[in-house]
């Protein structure tokens, strides 16, 4: 699955915060300083790149970031209803019917709702080392 | 950069000047997190960044640690001149209709200082399932720091309030994301009964310092227990309302929950939603931070903050068997009215292996956190579960 390179944007924020020597960004203590990437990818990897992502580029990055859609899931009626949204009360401009449904069948598509039931596990970035994580041999502490 | 991309974006005219539209990413502000330190950022145009709850374990949360949510985009540091700052106070319900500067507020009306929880009312919204619209917060769109300000009573009493009046609105300096000055990004507000309170501030320090740029430096509202999206930062104006107010992110589906229960994935009509007032009782561990090794056998501390909108809390309990049994937590009486307070328990982990530390707050009304997701509503709103965390436990 290819992707958009988002290494280019972590570049170019890495270069303009680089002249903040000493600033409040660049205060962290070990155990902070991945999580203080100001612009790390926040969990949410990146934008797939298959049939209809370039029109998700053309047209819905330019009044907000892709992490506003690329953290959420939805069904085709969701999606719709988003850009539904966006245009009745956000001043999103009309779509050509075609574009709008290639869109709307990109992310349905990509980011597809899963059935979570009521509790999921936590994340894994929470999680201890785990003795017995598959693929470890017997007796390993996980890391 | 059409070329890079192979087609003009859209509207491209509304990126922020700076913005490099391929990197899809970027914003008005090159440091868009200035002065936040260990944020998870969920969207950085506008920017939205939540605190992991291992850093929220002050007591008092320092100003780096205090999540960011925003609608709209901030209002740039260098376009707010504080020198010339204004508070206008007007709507129908008005008796004077005045305009205030920052200096004027400071001088005529005392100032309080009250610690005050504010939280997100999408906070815990990544956990319903079907899934919810809006910015996917897990546990860290809360915090409690420590506000300065004069009461928003004071200034409306100067005004004059008449008796007709049902709700105050706010305004702010944030920009809609189209770009269209004629939009505003949100314009929420309270009922006249939580505007009158002691500790509803109109807040211009946090900790002893400036509110923080993100935080809505000069001037905010704060209305602490209530949704964070009432605590309108930036503030330029008040509006006393005969009605109960009607600005962005007030009516539809914003900030509202359906009025009875609905099953996961119902579609609920605007007319059957009803406005989130005080927030549900909850609590978070902030010690150990989870995924730590703790040694088997041994006593170790752990500690978190509870909260409840309105209320008190009485009780919190924590259990590491996965609710098979629970233990009392101490709990700390709060510094004032409507701030989190301090819990502490001490654990035993018995045997090597993993275990999780769930808390359950319970408040003066006898109401207490589920431990499974509570109530599905379309937007994803008040999500107080228990909070768990994951700890090894090694000889």
């Amino acid at each position: 699955m290819r992707q958009y390179p988002w290494s280019l944007a972590t570049m170019l924020l890495a270069a303009s915060c680089g002249g903040a020597a000493g600033s409040e960004l660049e205060v962290a203590t070990a155990d902070e300083v991945v999580a203080d990437a100001p612009m790390d990818d926040g969990g949410f990897g990146d934008l797939v790149t298959a049939p209809g992502s370039e029109l998700v580029v053309q047209h819905c990055i330019a009044c907000h970031g892709p992490r506003q859609f690329l953290q959420q899931r939805g069904s085709r009626d969701t999606w719709r209803g988003l850009i539904r949204w966006m245009q009745r009360d956000h001043g999103m401009p009309q779509l050509d019917e075609a574009v709008e449904d290639r869109i709307v069948d990109y992310l349905a598509a990509h980011y597809a709702p899963e059935d979570a039931g009521r509790r999921r596990a936590l994340a894994p970035d929470l999680m201890p080392p785990n003795p017995y994580a598959p693929g470890l041999g017997a007796g390993s502490t996980g890391r | 950069m059409a070329a890079a991309i192979g087609a003009p974006i859209v509207f491209g005219d509304r990126l922020p000047a700076g913005v490099v539209p391929l990197a899809l990413s970027g914003g008005q502000d090159p440091r868009p997190l200035a002065g936040k330190r260990g944020l998870r950022v969920l969207n950085d145009r506008p920017i939205n960044a939540e605190t992991p709850a291992h850093l929220l374990d002050d007591d008092v949360t320092p100003a780096a640690r205090l999540f960011v949510r925003n609608n709209g985009h901030p209002p740039a540091l260098a376009d707010i001149d504080v020198a010339k700052w204004t508070l206008e106070v007007g709507g129908e319900c008005v008796r004077e209709a005045r305009t205030f500067s920052l200096a004027e507020l400071k001088e005529r009306f005392a100032s309080h200082t009250y610690q005050l929880t504010i939280e997100c009312a999408g906070n815990g919204r990544s956990e319903f399932s079907p899934p919810a619209t809006g910015h996917q917060w897990t546990t860290g769109a809360v915090g409690c720091p420590r506000w300065t300000g004069v009461r928003l009573r004071d200034v409306l009493e100067e005004c004059g309030v008449r008796d007709d009046a049902v709700y105050v609105g706010y305004y702010g300096a944030d920009t809609h994301l189209s770009g269209d000055p004629g939009k505003d990004p949100i314009s929420r507000g309270v009922p006249m009964q939580k505007a009158l309170e002691d500790e509803t501030l109109l807040a211009f320090a946090m900790n002893g310092e400036d509110l923080p740029l993100l935080n809505g430096h000069p001037l905010r509202l704060v209305c602490g227990g209530w949704p964070a999206s009432t605590s309108g930062k930036w503030l330029q104006k008040i509006v006393v309302r005969d009605r109960v107010h009607d600005g962005a992110k007030m009516t539809g589906k914003a900030y509202r929950v359906p009025e009875r229960p609905v099953a996961p994935g119902s579609k609920v009509p605007d007319e059957d939603m009803r406005i989130i007032e005080a927030m549900p009782v909850k609590s978070l561990v902030t010690f150990p931070k989870s995924g730590a090794t703790l040694e088997t056998g041994a006593e170790h501390e752990v500690r978190g903050h509870a909260w409840v909108g309105d209320g008190r809390i009485d009780a919190v309990h924590v259990s590491v068997d996965f609710g098979s049994t629970w233990q009392v937590a101490a709990v700390e009486p709060p510094p004032n009215r409507l701030a989190w307070q301090r819990w502490r328990a001490r654990i035993r982990l018995p045997k090597d292996g993993y275990y999780e530390v769930w808390a359950r707050a319970t408040d003066d009304q006898g109401r207490s956190q589920p431990m499974v997701v509570p109530g599905w509503n379309p937007k994803g709103y008040l999500n107080n579960a228990c909070h768990r965390i994951a700890v090894l436990a090694q000889s």
